[in-house]
C-alpha cells in the first residue's frame, strides 16, 4: 500500500530528530520546535504525532540510562530509519517540485 | 530549594501512569518532570504545576483520540456491550439516567442563573475603568451609606485628581414624570438626568443622533425604541417634542437601543442634565453637603490605583469640609466602587434600581453543586452496586484473554454511554422547564446560552468528568478481580464496597436533610413575617396613586363620594401607607443642647389615617380638625421616637425643630399624639424612630387609601373605579392592596423559598432513586437467605423490618451529620432578618422523620416483594 504523504508536522519532527543527532528525546525536540517556529507545542500533540512515526516504522526509538531528575525514568531517543529518511528526502522532493512550479511568486 | 518541592503533583503523575503507551514510546512523566523542573526555577511552582496540569489533561485527551482512531473495532464492540447492558437491566438504568439527567439540567439551569448575575455590567467597553464614587457620611447618631454625591462632587474631584479621565452623573430628582405626546399620556417612572458625556463613558447603543451632541443642550431627550414606538408608533421621534408634567417640552434629540437587561439601572428616558442648570456655589459646604442625590460615575486612566485615589480623596475631604466636620462631630468618606461590582456587592442605601446580593449566587451555586455531586454519588453507587453482580462476567472475559486494560475501556465506555444519554436528556429537560425557572427565578433568561461553544465544551468536560468519576470505581476494582475467585462465585456478596456505598447513601441524605431543613425553615420564616403583628392592619385596604396634581386638589370631593358606598368604610389621604416613610432628616428636639441632632423617619398623614389602619393611639391624641394649630405645627411620633429623645416621662406637647441649621427657616413641631410603635419598614429591620406630619401641612399626600369590607370587593372596585373616572380622565384607577405591597417586599426570600423547595424536592428524588437501586441490588443479593429465615419460621413482617432496620440505620447517621450543618447554615440566614423565628427542636425534628419515611417507603417496596416470594423460588434461585 503506499504510504500517504508526511504532514507538515511530521516533516518537522523529521528534521528536528536528524538536526538534533544523538539528542533527540521529548523536550529537547519540543524545545528546538519553539526555538525553530516559535510555537509552543502541547506534548500531546507531538506525541501523537511521533505515535504515528513509530508506527509507519519513519524513527527508531532507543532507551538511554535512568536518570534521577526525570523521576527514575530514562530519556527515549529517537533517530531515523533508513524508510524515514526516504521519506523525508521524498517530501522535501514533491516540495520543490510543486514550489517551483510558480517561480514568478518566488521572485517577488 | 527543598527536593520535595520540585516534585510535580502527585495525582497527576498517578493519571498519567495510566497513559500507558505514551510512557512506553515517550517516557511521558519523565520529559514532563524533566522540564516540570525547568519552569519550577523561572516561573515558580504555581505556574509549574498549572503547566503541569495543562499538560496533563491535553495528553489524556490526545491519548484518548489516538485510542479510539486506532482501536476503531473494539471501541464499536464496547458501545455495543454498554448498550446491551442498558438494555438488559432497564430499572438501573432508568435510575442512573434519571438521577444523573436531573441532576445536570438542575445545575445547568443554576449555572444560566448565576452567569446572568455575574454578567452585569460587563457590556460597557470601560467597565474596568469605570467606578461610582459612593460617600460614606457618619455622624454621632448613625452613618448613611450612600450611592449619591452631591452634583459639585464629581467635577471637583476631577478638577483636582489628573487619574480620573472622565466624570459623568445621574440624577433620578423628581425623576417620576407624567409624560405626553398628543393624545399619548403616560406615567414613567424610568427617567433619568445624566450628563452629557454619557455615550462616552457607557456603551449604550445610539441608534440615531450623534452621541457626543444628543444631550448638551437644554430640554433634550434621548429615548429608548421601546418608548420610541410607545409614543409615535411609526413616524419618526427625532425633533419631535414630549410634554413633561404638563409643563415643559422636551426635544428628542436621540433614539437608543433598549439599555441591556444586564445593567444595574435601566432607565426608558436620559434627558440632558443642563435642564436643571446646577452652578457650584463655591462654598463646598453647601455643594458637598447638601443635595446628596447625584450618582457620580468616574472614568479612570488607565493603570489608576482605585486604592490609591481613594486614600488621595481623604484629603480632599479634609481641605474642603475638615473645618465644617469636626465642628458637626461627623465624617465624610469616600470610596471608589467597580461598577461591575455595583449589582451584587454594592451595600449602600439608594440604588437606582434593586440590585442583588453575592450571597444568593453562592448559596445558588453551592445548591448546583450538591445537586450535581448527589447524582454523580448516585450514579457511582448504582454502578458499583451492580457491579458485584458483574463479578462473574469480569471472571469469564479474563479466563477468555481479556487484559485488564481492556475491562476499563469496557467499564468506563459504558458510564461514558450513560452519561452521554443523561446529557442528552438534561438539555430536554432544561428546554422544558425553562419558562417555570423564569418566573420563579425572576430573570430573563435565554435558551441562547445552550448554543453557545462554550458550554458545549463545558458540558463535554462535564460529560468526561462524570463518567470518569461514575465508572472510575467498578473498572478499577472490578477489572482487578482474580477469575478464579470470581468464577468460584467468592466475590458475589462484594461486602468490601458495600462500605463506600453506605458512605454515599448517607451523604445523599445528609445532604437532603440540610435541604428539607432549609426549606422549612424558609417558609416558617415567611410565615411568620406575613402573620407577624405589625401594629397595623394591613387586610382589605387597597391605594388609589394620585398623578394628577389637578386630582389633587379635589380630594375632599373624592372623599366625600367614595365614603357614599356602603361596602367602603373609611377614607384616608396621605403620602405613603404604614409600610413606607417619606423622608429621613435630621431633626433638633427643643430643650436638648443646641447643636444635638437627631435622625428621624417621617410620614405624613391625615386624620383617617390612625384609625383606617388601625394605629392605636398610647398617649394623646390624633390630628383633629377640632383643632385649627394641628394643621401648622402638629406632630405625632412614635415609642422609638420617645424613648430615643428621653421623653418618657412627659412627651405630650415637646416640640422638635428641623435639625440643620443650614437649612434656613426653622420650624417648631408640637407632639401632641404617641403611636404604639409599628413596623414601617420591613422586618430586616428594628422598628426606628418615627415621626408622623399632618399632610395638610404641605398638601404632602399622593395616596387614597380606602378600607372596604371583605364580603363585597369586585363591586366596591368597580364602584370606586367609575367614580374615579369622573374626578380623573387623564389617569386610570390604579389600584394596589396594602398586603401585596407589603408581601413584595419579601419577594426575594419567597423566591429563595421556591427555589429550595423545588431543589430539595429534587435532591430528594434522586437520593430516593439511589436508595431505592440499592435495596432492590441487596435484596437480590439475600434471597437465598431470606427463604432459608422464612422456611425456618420468620414472619414476612419480621424479615421487612430486618431489612428496612439496616437501611435506616445510615439515614440516621446522616441525621446526626445534617442537624448542625443545618442549624448554622440557616442561622446565620435568619441573621438578615431583625423580627425572626426561633430555631425550635421540632423543625429539626420534622426534616428527620420526613427523610426516614421517604427512606422507609423507599426501601419498604422491595423488602415486602423480597419477603413475599415463596421461599421454594427463593432457594433454587440462581
Amino acid at each position: 500500500m503506499q504510504e500517504r504523504e508526511l504532514s507538515m508536522l511530521e516533516q518537522m519532527l523529521l528534521i528536528v530528530i536528524v538536526k538534533l543527532k544523538d539528542n533527540a528525546y521529548g523536550v529537547s525536540i519540543r524545545r528546538e520546535i519553539k526555538q525553530l517556529t516559535g510555537k509552543t507545542m502541547m506534548y500531546g500533540t507531538l506525541y501523537n504525532a511521533l505515535a504515528q512515526l513509530l508506527k509507519k516504522n519513519y524513527v527508531n526509538k532507543s532507551k538511554g540510562d535512568p536518570i534521577p531528575e526525570r523521576l527514575g525514568r530514562s530519556r527515549i531517543y529517537y533517530s531515523l530509519t533508513p524508510a524515514g529518511k526516504a521519506a523525508l528526502r521524498a517530501a522535501y522532493e514533491l516540495q520543490q517540485t510543486i514550489w517551483s512550479s510558480i517561480p514568478e511568486f518566488l521572485g517577488d | 530549594m527543598k527536593p520535595k518541592t520540585v516534585r510535580p503533583p502527585r495525582f497527576a503523575r498517578w493519571i498519567l501512569a495510566r497513559l500507558t503507551q505514551y510512557e512506553v514510546d515517550f517516557s511521558i512523566a519523565g520529559d514532563l518532570s524533566e522540564e516540570f523542573k525547568e519552569i519550577v526555577s523561572w516561573r515558580g511552582r504555581f505556574y509549574a504545576v498549572c503547566w503541569y496540569w495543562g499538560q496533563v489533561i491535553y495528553s489524556v485527551l490526545t491519548y484518548l483520540k489516538i485510542f479510539i482512531l486506532s482501536g476503531g473495532i473494539m471501541f464499536k464492540n464496547y458501545i455495543k456491550i454498554a448498550l446491551r447492558n442498558i438494555f438488559r437491566n432497564k430499572l438501573y438504568s432508568f435510575l442512573n439516567i434519571a438521577g444523573l439527567s436531573i441532576g445536570i439540567a438542575c445545575c445547568l439551569l443554576i449555572l444560566f442563573y448565576v452567569q446572568d448575575e455575574l454578567s452585569f455590567d460587563r457590556f460597557h467597553t470601560q467597565a474596568d475603568r469605570i467606578y461610582r464614587v459612593n460617600p460614606t457620611l457618619s455622624t454621632s447618631e448613625r452613618t448613611v451609606y450612600a450611592a449619591t454625591t452631591a452634583h459639585a462632587q464629581g467635577p471637583m474631584l476631577a478638577a483636582e485628581y489628573p487619574e480620573i479621565e472622565a466624570v459623568t452623573r445621574f440624577s433620578l430628582y423628581g425623576a417620576k414624570k407624567i409624560i405626553k405626546f398628543e393624545e399619548k399620556v403616560f406615567f414613567e417612572e424610568k427617567f433619568l438626568w445624566c450628563d452629557a458625556n454619557l455615550f462616552e463613558v457607557f456603551s449604550f447603543n445610539l441608534k440615531s443622533g450623534n452621541p457626543q451632541k444628543v444631550l448638551v443642550a437644554p430640554y433634550s431627550v434621548v429615548i429608548t425604541e421601546d418608548m420610541a414606538v410607545k409614543y409615535f408608533g411609526s413616524e419618526d421621534p427625532l425633533g419631535k417634542s414630549l410634554m413633561f408634567n404638563n409643563e415643559d417640552l422636551y426635544k428628542v434629540t436621540g433614539i437608543m437601543e433598549n439599555v441591556p437587561k444586564t445593567s444595574h439601572f435601566r432607565p426608558d428616558f436620559f434627558a440632558s442634565m443642563s435642564t436643571l442648570n446646577l452652578k457650584p456655589s463655591g462654598n463646598a459646604i453647601r455643594d458637598l453637603l447638601t443635595r446628596i442625590n447625584y450618582f457620580t460615575f468616574v472614568v479612570l486612566r488607565e493603570g489608576t490605583d482605585p486604592k490609591a485615589l481613594e486614600r488621595k480623596f481623604d484629603g480632599f475631604i479634609e481641605k474642603h469640609l475638615g473645618k465644617a466636620m469636626k465642628a458637626m462631630g461627623g465624617s465624610v468618606k469616600l470610596e471608589l466602587q467597580p461598577l461591575t461590582r455595583i449589582y451584587l456587592h454594592s451595600n449602600r442605601d439608594n440604588e437606582m434600581e434593586r440590585t442583588s446580593d453575592i450571597a444568593y449566587v453562592y448559596l445558588f451555586s453551592g445548591i448546583g453543586m450538591f445537586i450535581l455531586l448527589l447524582a454523580c454519588l448516585n450514579f457511582m453507587n448504582l454502578s458499583t452496586a451492580r457491579s458485584a453482580n458483574r463479578a462473574k462476567e469480569v471472571g469469564l472475559r479474563k479466563v477468555v484473554g481479556a487484559g485488564k486494560p481492556q475491562l476499563i475501556r469496557q467499564f468506563l465506555g459504558e458510564s461514558l454511554v450513560l452519561t452521554f444519554i443523561s446529557v442528552v436528556l438534561a438539555l430536554l429537560l432544561v428546554l422544558l422547564f425553562m419558562s417555570l425557572f423564569r418566573s420563579i427565578s425572576g430573570k430573563a433568561l435565554t435558551t441562547e446560552f445552550l448554543f453557545r461553544p462554550v458550554l458545549g465544551a463545558g458540558l463535554l468536560g462535564l460529560l468526561t468528568v462524570v463518567s470518569l468519576i461514575g465508572g472510575s470505581y467498578p473498572a478499577f476494582f472490578l477489572s482487578a478481580f482474580r477469575p478464579v475467585e470470581t468464577l468460584q462465585g467468592k466475590l458475589r456478596r462484594g461486602t468490601k464496597s458495600s462500605a463506600l456505598r453506605i458512605v454515599l447513601v448517607s451523604l445523599q441524605f445528609t445532604v437532603s436533610i440540610v435541604l428539607i431543613i432549609g426549606t422549612l425553615i424558609v417558609s416558617r420564616q415567611l410565615r411568620y413575617v406575613q402573620n407577624k403583628h405589625l401594629g397595623y392592619d394591613k387586610e382589605h385596604v387597597l391605594t388609589v396613586n394620585i398623578r394628577n396634581p389637578e386630582t389633587q386638589k379635589k380630594y375632599e370631593a373624592i372623599k366625600s363620594t367614595f365614603i357614599q358606598h356602603p361596602d367602603v368604610l373609611k377614607v384616608s389621604a396621605s403620602a405613603t401607607t404604614p409600610l413606607g416613610f417619606n423622608d429621613f432628616r435630621a431633626e433638633h428636639a427643643v430643650g436638648k443642647p443646641a447643636n444635638e441632632t437627631f435622625m428621624l423617619f417621617a410620614q405624613f398623614v391625615d386624620e383617617e389615617f390612625l384609625d383606617l389602619y388601625d394605629i392605636k393611639l398610647i398617649a394623646g391624641r390624633n390630628f383633629s380638625s377640632r383643632f385649627p394649630s394641628d394643621v401648622k405645627n402638629a406632630i405625632i411620633i412614635n415609642e422609638a421616637t420617645v424613648k430615643k429623645l428621653g421623653w418618657q416621662d412627659n412627651p405630650i406637647n415637646q416640640e422638635i425643630e428641623v435639625g440643620l441649621t443650614t437649612l434656613g427657616k426653622k420650624r417648631r413641631y408640637k407632639v401632641v399624639g404617641v403611636v404604639e410603635d409599628y413596623h414601617f419598614q420591613s422586618l430586616h429591620e428594628n422598628i426606628s424612630p418615627l415621626v408622623i406630619f399632618n399632610s395638610c401641612l404641605y398638601g404632602q399626600f399622593n395616596q387614597i387609601s380606602v378600607r372596604i369590607r371583605p364580603d363585597n370587593i369586585r363591586e366596591a372596585l368597580s364602584f370606586l373605579e367609575s367614580k374615579w373616572n369622573e374626578f380623573d380622565t387623564k389617569f386610570r384607577f390604579e389600584y394596589a392592596f396594602v398586603d401585596d405591597q407589603f408581601d413584595e417586599l419579601y419577594r426575594t426570600e419567597e423566591r429563595l423559598g421556591q427555589l429550595f423547595g423545588y431543589f430539595t424536592i429534587l435532591a430528594i428524588l434522586i437520593g430516593c432513586l439511589g436508595l431505592f437501586g440499592l435495596t432492590s441490588f441487596t435484596t437480590e443479593q439475600r434471597t437465598k437467605e431470606i427463604g432459608i429465615r422464612k422456611v425456618l419460621g420468620a414472619s414476612v413482617a419480621g424479615i421487612v423490618v430486618m431489612l428496612v432496620r439496616e437501611f435506616t440505620k445510615w439515614v440516621g447517621l446522616a441525621v446526626l451529620i445534617a442537624w448542625p450543618i443545618g442549624y448554622f447554615v440557616m442561622k446565620s440566614w435568619l441573621q438578615n432578618f431583625a423580627f425572626r423565628i426561633g430555631l425550635e427542636a421540632d423543625i429539626f425534628i420534622m426534616a428527620a422523620l420526613m427523610a426516614l419515611v421517604i427512606a422507609v417507603l423507599t426501601v419498604g417496596y422491595q423488602s415486602i416483594r423480597a419477603a413475599l416470594t415463596n421461599p421454594a423460588d427463593a432457594i433454587k434461585y440462581e
